[in-house]
């Protein structure tokens, strides 16, 4: 199995769209940091908004998810599956001693690996940018938190935000494999890739304007605003560090996308028989 | 001793409605080289699918070896080599980089073998000269020879090659027919070779196997059609498929 993921990793790296990609991360950190530094202008220095050297990473990764970030998986996995599953190259591995179920999971590891490491180097991107441009401050606010941190407890914040960050987009991944299983072409699962993303931001947009008019907000209307993985990715990280009700909350969103699409990827993939 | 190789036994498939294969049966001795004849559409991919593993029969077994490929998986397709319709590779490496990488998948080459077996197959499909270019830029006789090569990666005992002629000039044809019976002559490697072409396989095939409708119509040794009654392959044909 661990050759399998080899191969995968192998095969992804050798395409020269993946290294443009990579090296695209530190320029995103680049632009988020124009972005923070317009935005430090028209904010208090208390206000969690406020991007400083301690906070820059996590807002950072926070306004690049939903677009840059979600793109990233997207083209990793359209790549991995999409082109090898419809254009008749996965032939070459299915014929081997492995199964179709161990190369889904070698598929997937390989993406999530890949991944992994583009947040890692996203990361180190934003500190450095962040070291290099930012200021210093006394005083560090989160969102969600009343209480005042400190630099290592940032530090701390910043990993659980980047883990669960990691685990949203390892989500959303079992989404877009679907996706890139039952599409014909690799235009076209990028087209219903960036079309999920699409709808499911117009659907939170639409949910958030019902709960602003709605004077006193039901369970039904609160349930209905946080049902999307693109929610979770712009609210839900820093809601679930905040509150363990709105952790277990967001939680079980992720988990019914998981089971879903889980086993729908799972079905087409591995049980379905290979006719390309 | 066992003396069949493969052994396909009352394999069915229906897809949707419709049944595309209907209790096939057939098998390949070990060290032949086997023609699997039929017009197209008549089954044959379908069967060199459910062969490979590809797709799973409605009913039936195929065994290689004594291993049945849907059960014993492993076992079964470590003696197995094959290319599947057109030969696919990851056009954006070059032919060594696509044999290393399946050669990792190989659990008995560590990585010095790897880059052994991947240095002698590519020497005896005589692609060393362009093993570093880009896929992309070979000939389709060339790419032919890279699917044989990355058949003979696993050191199979039996190589199917579904329609390998298909697309290639009088050339390409003769040189791919000589690696052949090469192969079978110096490393009694078993072939099923999947054709509509009646002359190419008549040149290379001891055994012949006649696919018709998703029903096999004969098969049998290929001396036997030429002793038979018909004047040539073309009027066997039609006679068995009557």
């Amino acid at each position: 199995m661990i050759r399998l993921l080899i191969s995968e990793c192998e095969r992804l790296l050798s395409r020269k769209l993946i290294w443009l990609l990579y090296l695209a991360i530190p320029l995103s950190a680049f632009g988020a940091l124009q972005y923070n530094l317009k935005r430090n202008h028209e904010v208090r220095i208390t206000s969690p908004e406020y991007s400083s050297v301690y906070t820059f990473p996590v807002n950072a990764l926070h306004e690049m998810l939903p677009l840059f970030v979600n793109l990233f998986l997207l083209v990793l996995i359209v790549l991995s599956v999409t082109e090898e599953y419809r254009g008749g190259e996965l032939r070459l591995i299915l014929i081997r001693l492995y199964s179709k179920a161990e190369v889904f999971f070698a598929k997937l590891g390989a993406i999530l690996l890949l991944l992994l490491a583009g947040l890692l180097l996203f990361y180190l991107s934003s500190q450095i940018i962040g070291w290099l441009a930012l200021s210093k401050v006394d005083a560090i606010y989160l969102f969600y938190h009343q209480e005042i941190f400190s630099v290592s407890e940032v530090f701390f914040y910043t990993i659980q935000f980047y883990l669960l960050a990691f685990v949203t987009l390892t989500v959303l991944s079992f989404v877009f494999l679907w996706i890139a299983i039952i599409s014909p072409r690799v235009t076209v699962a990028m087209g219903l890739g960036i079309g999920y993303l699409l709808v499911s931001i117009i659907f939170d947009n639409i949910m958030g304007s019902i709960q602003a008019h709605v004077n006193s907000p039901d369970l039904l209307a609160l349930f209905l605003m946080n049902l999307t993985i693109t929610r979770v990715e712009y609210q839900g990280i820093h809601l679930m560090l905040a509150h363990p009700s709105m952790f277990m909350f967001f939680s079980l969103v992720l988990a019914v996308h998981l089971l879903l699409f889980g086993v729908l990827s799972f079905f087409h993939f591995a049980r379905k028989d290979y006719c390309h | 001793m066992q003396d069949h190789l493969l052994e396909v036994s009352n394999v069915t498939k229906i897809m949707g409605k419709r049944k595309i294969l209907n209790q096939v049966s057939f098998n390949v001795k070990k060290g032949s080289i086997c023609g699997f004849i039929g017009a197209n559409g008549a089954g044959k991919t379908t069967t060199i699918r459910i062969i490979t593993g590809l797709m799973k029969p409605t009913a039936g077994t195929v065994r290689i070896d004594q291993h049945d490929v849907h059960k014993d998986r492993k076992n079964a397709l470590q003696k197995l080599g094959a290319i599947v319709e057109t030969p696919i590779f990851f056009s954006y490496m070059s032919g060594r980089k696509n044999l290393l990488n399946l050669a990792r998948l190989h659990a008995h080459l560590d990585s010095h073998q790897q880059k052994e077996k991947v240095d002698e197959v590519l020497r005896i499909v005589d692609l060393t000269d362009r093993a570093d270019d880009k896929v992309k830029t070979y000939s389709l006789g060339m790419k032919q020879r890279l699917g044989i090569a990355q058949a003979l990666l696993g050191d199979p005992e039996i190589i199917i090659l579904d329609e390998p002629a298909n697309g290639l000039d009088p050339i390409g044809m003769r040189e791919l027919r000589e690696l052949i019976l090469g192969l079978s002559r110096e490393h009694k490697i078993t072939f099923l070779i999947s054709s509509h072409l009646l002359d190419e396989l008549q040149k290379m095939c001891d055994h012949l196997v006649v696919i018709h409708k998703g029903s096999i119509a004969w098969s049998g040794e290929l001396k036997d059609v030429m002793d038979s009654q018909y004047q040539n392959m073309e009027d066997f044909l039609i006679a068995v498929t009557r």
